[in-house]
C-alpha cells in the first residue's frame, strides 16, 4: 500500500498544527460557529445528535494492521471503545470531545491518517473496489490512479469551497463494485482498441433527495490527461454550479439542467485549454504510483506454509476437504471467500454485520483481532468496503480454515456476505442530526426476523439497505430492497423502494413500493415481499432478475392487499 | 486595522486603488483620472463604456469581477489591467478561487490579482495558491495573523 514520503509527513503535521488554531480560535471567539463549520468539516468533524462525530479518511478503503491498531487505541481512549465502518469505506468516531480532536488528530498523524475533506463541500474521499489488485475480473489495479487522484485533491487550493461535496470512485474491473455511476465523477479504466489504458469517465450520478445515474462524457480519456480532465471537471462546476439551493447544488442538478452536451462542450474548452500546461501524468508519476500497490511476496508465503505442512509443523488445510467434514465452514466459504488472481490465494470477507450488532459497528478489542489476522493471514493489509464489511484479500488457501477458527470467535464469520441480512445501514436516529427516523433498529429487527440462515441462503444475494433520511446514506435508492425513513408529523416511518441496482448488475434507481408502513410491520413487509420473489422465480434467478421480469405490482399487491 | 488597509504580499499596506464609481461619471475626464499613485477599478460594463470614453493610455486601470461575470468577453483586454479584483460575497463562495485559476491558467494574466470580500484568514494560503497575491478584508482580521496563515503549509501535492 501506499507509504507516506516526507512531504506526506510534514502536509500532515502543519494540517494537525492549523486545525488546533481553527479549534482554538473557535474556543476563544475569535472565530464564529458559522466560520468554524466548513474548516472543521474539512478536517472531518460534525456536531451531531449526542456529541460530535470525527470521520477518519480510509483512501480507498486500504489499512495497514498499524493503523488499525492505532484505530483500537483511539477508539478506546477518546471514544467509547467501538468505532463504524462508513459506506464510503471511512471509519467514524461518535463520541469523540471537540477539545480533544486536534490530539486525536496528531495521534493519526503518526500513522499516516487523518481525517481531511472527509466532510464539507469539498473532494472527498475517492473510493474504489476492495477487491482492487486481487480480483479475478480485473482489467486494472485502480489503486494507483486512487492514490494519484487523492494526492492531487488533497488540499487542492481551488476546490475547497465548491457549490456542495464532491465524490470521485474509480472502478478497476469489469463488474463495477464501486457504485461508479452513483458518483459525481466515476471513473472506469478501460483499455482503447490500440491497448492503451485510460479511463471512461461518468458524470452527474448520486443518491440523495434526488438520485441520478451517471452520465458518461467522455468515452476514452488517455490516462496522462486524467488531472487536467478532472480539473476541468471540477472547475466548470465550481464555477456554475448553483449555490442559492443546497439541496439544488450538486453536480448532478447542473448536468441534468443544462444538459450533457453542453455540459461536456464546456469542459472540453476549459480542458483543451489547459490540458497542455497542466503537468500531465508521466508513466514515471503513474510506475512511481504503481510500485506502492505491487504484488506481494506470494511464491514466498507460497513456500513457507507448504515447507511447514511437509515437517508437520502445521496440518494440511486443504479447504476443500475441510469444508466436507464441517458445514459450517463450507458455508463460510461458500458466502465469504472468493476467487483470486493467484490461484493458491482467496480473498475473505469479514462480516461486520452479526445479528445484535449495527452494522459495521467494531469494537476496539475486534479491531486488534483484524490487526493480527491481516498480520498473520494477508500480508498485515486490510480494506474496508463500501458495504461495511471487511476484506483480507491475500489468504492462502491452506490458511483459510485457521482464519476461519479464529475469526469465528471474533465474531466476524457471519457468514451472510451479499445475502440478506448483510444489511447496510447508516447511524440513523440514534447519532446523526440529519436523520428523520432510526435505522439501527429496523435492521435489527430485520436480522432477528430472517434468522434462519438455510432461507437466507436460498434467497440468494440479495441486498438490503437503510437510510434514516433521504440524504441516503446507506444508498437506499440502489438495493434490491431499500428502506428509508421519513418523518410524519414527528412520527417515524418508512418507506419501501424495490428494483434497485449499484450497477452490478444494471445501474438503476428503485421505485417507491407504495405509503410507508410503521416501524414494526417493516418486517413483515419484507417477508412478504420475499415471498412474491420466491413464488415467481425461476431456477437461479435473483431478486433483482425477478423485479425486472415482472415489475414492482406484484409486489405492491401483495404488501398493501 | 485601518480601512483601507491592503495584504499585498506578506506586508500590509495603504490600498491605492479607488472603485471608478466612487463620485465619479463615465463623464470624468480622463485628465482627473491621471494620477499614477491611483488604480481606477472598472467594473465589467463600465470597462466597456470606459474603453470608448477615456484614454486609457495615461490612467491605471483595474478590473472588478464577481463570481457572476463571465472573463471570456474581456479576454482581448485582460493585459490592459494592472489590478483584477475579485469579490468574495462570503468565504464559502467559492468561485473567485476558479476565477484566479482561469485568469492565471487560461489567460496569462500577469498582474495584481487581489482577493475582497469576506474572507477567512485560514483562506488566505489556498487563495494565494490559485494566483491571488494581494487580499481586502471586509470583516475584522488579525493583522499578523493573516500574514502567518499565508505560509501555512510549506509543501503542495498539486504542482502549481
Amino acid at each position: 500500500m501506499y507509504i507516506y514520503d516526507q512531504r506526506d509527513h510534514t502536509l500532515l503535521k502543519e494540517r494537525v498544527v492549523q486545525f488546533q488554531r481553527q479549534t482554538q480560535n473557535f474556543l476563544d471567539g475569535e472565530l464564529s460557529e458559522e466560520e468554524f463549520l466548513p474548516l472543521r468539516l474539512q478536517n472531518g468533524l460534525y456536531i451531531q445528535r449526542l456529541a460530535p462525530m470525527l470521520r477518519i479518511a480510509v483512501p480507498y478503503g486500504m489499512l495497514s494492521s498499524t493503523q488499525v491498531r492505532a484505530l483500537a487505541h483511539i477508539t478506546r481512549h477518546y471514544d467509547k471503545g467501538y468505532c463504524h465502518v462508513t459506506t464510503r469505506q471511512n471509519i467514524q468516531l461518535n463520541w469523540p470531545k471537540l477539545e480533544e480532536v486536534p490530539e486525536i488528530l496528531t495521534e493519526l498523524s503518526g500513522v499516516s491518517m487523518h481525517a481531511i475533506q472527509t466532510s464539507g463541500n469539498c473532494i472527498r474521499n475517492v473510493t474504489s473496489d476492495a477487491f482492487a489488485g486481487v480480483a479475478d475480473d480485473e482489467i486494472e489495479d485502480p489503486r494507483p490512479y486512487c492514490e494519484l487522484v487523492r494526492q492531487w485533491s488533497t488540499l487542492h487550493p481551488e476546490f475547497a469551497f465548491l457549490p456542495r461535496k464532491f465524490k470521485i470512485a474509480i472502478n478497476g474491473s469489469q463488474q463495477d463494485r464501486v457504485a461508479m455511476k452513483f458518483h459525481d465523477i466515476g471513473l472506469q479504466l478501460v483499455n482503447d482498441i490500440d491497448g492503451d489504458l485510460g479511463f471512461q469517465v461518468y458524470v452527474g450520478g448520486g443518491m440523495g433527495r434526488t438520485p441520478v445515474v451517471g452520465q458518461e462524457i467522455k468515452e476514452f480519456l488517455p490516462q496522462r490527461y486524467l488531472l487536467s480532465y478532472l480539473c476541468a471537471i471540477v472547475r466548470t462546476y465550481n464555477r456554475l454550479g448553483r449555490r442559492d439551493n443546497k439541496y439544488k447544488a450538486r453536480i448532478k442538478i447542473l448536468v441534468k439542467a443544462m444538459g450533457i452536451e453542453k455540459f461536456r462542450e464546456l469542459v472540453d474548452e476549459e480542458w483543451c485549454l489547459i490540458r497542455d500546461s497542466y503537468s500531465p501524468l508521466t508513466d514515471v508519476d503513474i510506475n512511481a504510483a504503481k510500485s506502492f500497490f505491487s504484488k506481494p511476496n506470494y511464491h514466498a508465503q507460497l513456500q513457507v506454509r507448504r515447507a511447514e505442512i511437509q515437517d508437520n509443523k502445521q496440518p494440511n488445510g486443504n479447504p476443500d476437504a475441510l469444508a466436507e467434514l464441517n458445514p459450517a465452514f463450507s458455508k463460510w466459504l461458500q458466502r465469504n471467500v472468493r476467487g483470486h488472481q493467484h490461484g493458491d490465494f482467496s480473498a475473505v470477507t469479514l462480516s461486520l454485520k452479526p445479528t445484535g450488532v449495527a452494522p459495521g459497528d467494531i469494537t476496539a478489542a475486534q479491531l486488534e483481532t483484524l490487526a493480527t489476522l491481516a498480520e498473520q493471514f494477508s500480508f498485515g493489509e486490510l480494506r474496508t468496503t463500501h458495504e461495511q464489511n471487511v476484506v483480507l484479500a491475500d489468504v492462502l488457501r491452506e490458511d483459510l480454515f485457521d482464519l476461519w477458527v479464529t475469526a469465528n470467535k471474533a465474531g466476524f464469520a457471519t457468514p451472510n456476505i451479499d445475502t440478506l441480512t448483510d444489511i447496510v445501514c447508516c447511524p440513523g436516529g440514534d447519532f446523526c442530526a440529519l436523520a428523520n427516523a432510526k435505522s439501527l433498529p429496523i435492521a435489527d429487527a430485520i436480522q432477528k426476523k430472517f434468522d434462519d440462515m438455510d432461507y437466507v441462503y436460498d434467497l440468494g444475494e440479495l441486498s438490503l439497505n437503510i437510510s434514516g433520511c433521504m440524504n441516503a446514506c446507506a444508498h437506499h435508492h440502489v438495493s434490491d430492497i431499500g428502506v428509508l425513513g421519513v418523518d410524519k408529523k414527528g412520527e417515524e416511518f418508512y418507506q419501501i423502494m424495490l428494483g434497485g441496482n449499484d450497477g452490478r448488475d444494471q445501474a438503476a434507481i428503485g421505485k417507491v413500493l407504495g405509503p410507508a408502513s410503521g416501524r414494526d410491520e417493516i418486517p413483515a413487509v419484507i417477508e412478504k415481499i420475499l415471498d412474491v420473489f420466491v413464488e415467481h422465480r425461476h431456477e437461479h434467478e435473483s431478486f433483482g432478475q425477478v423485479y425486472r421480469r415482472i415489475g414492482l405490482n406484484r409486489f405492491k399487491e401483495r404488501v398493501y392487499a | 486595522m485601518a480601512d483601507n488597509q491592503v495584504l499585498q504580499g506578506t506586508q500590509w499596506k495603504v490600498d491605492s486603488s479607488r472603485n471608478f464609481d466612487e463620485g465619479l461619471s463615465l463623464l470624468a475626464q480622463s485628465s482627473e483620472l491621471e494620477d499614477s499613485s491611483v488604480t481606477w477599478v472598472f467594473t465589467p460594463e463600465q470597462w466597456q463604456i470606459a474603453k470608448e470614453k477615456l484614454n486609457l493610455n495615461t490612467i491605471k486601470c483595474g478590473l472588478r469581477l464577481c463570481g457572476d461575470d463571465n472573463v471570456e468577453p474581456l479576454a482581448a483586454d485582460i493585459k490592459a489591467f494592472d489590478l483584477i479584483v475579485i469579490e468574495f460575497p462570503h468565504f464559502t463562495d467559492g468561485r473567485g478561487f476558479s476565477i484566479a485559476a482561469q485568469l492565471r491558467e487560461r489567460y496569462q494574466y500577469q498582474g495584481e490579482l487581489r482577493a475582497s470580500g469576506y474572507l477567512l484568514v485560514d483562506q488566505l494560503f489556498y487563495l494565494k495558491r490559485c494566483g491571488f497575491d494581494s487580499f481586502v478584508f471586509r470583516n475584522p482580521v488579525d493583522a499578523d495573523k493573516a500574514v502567518s496563515a499565508l505560509a501555512d503549509f510549506s509543501v503542495s501535492y498539486q504542482a502549481s
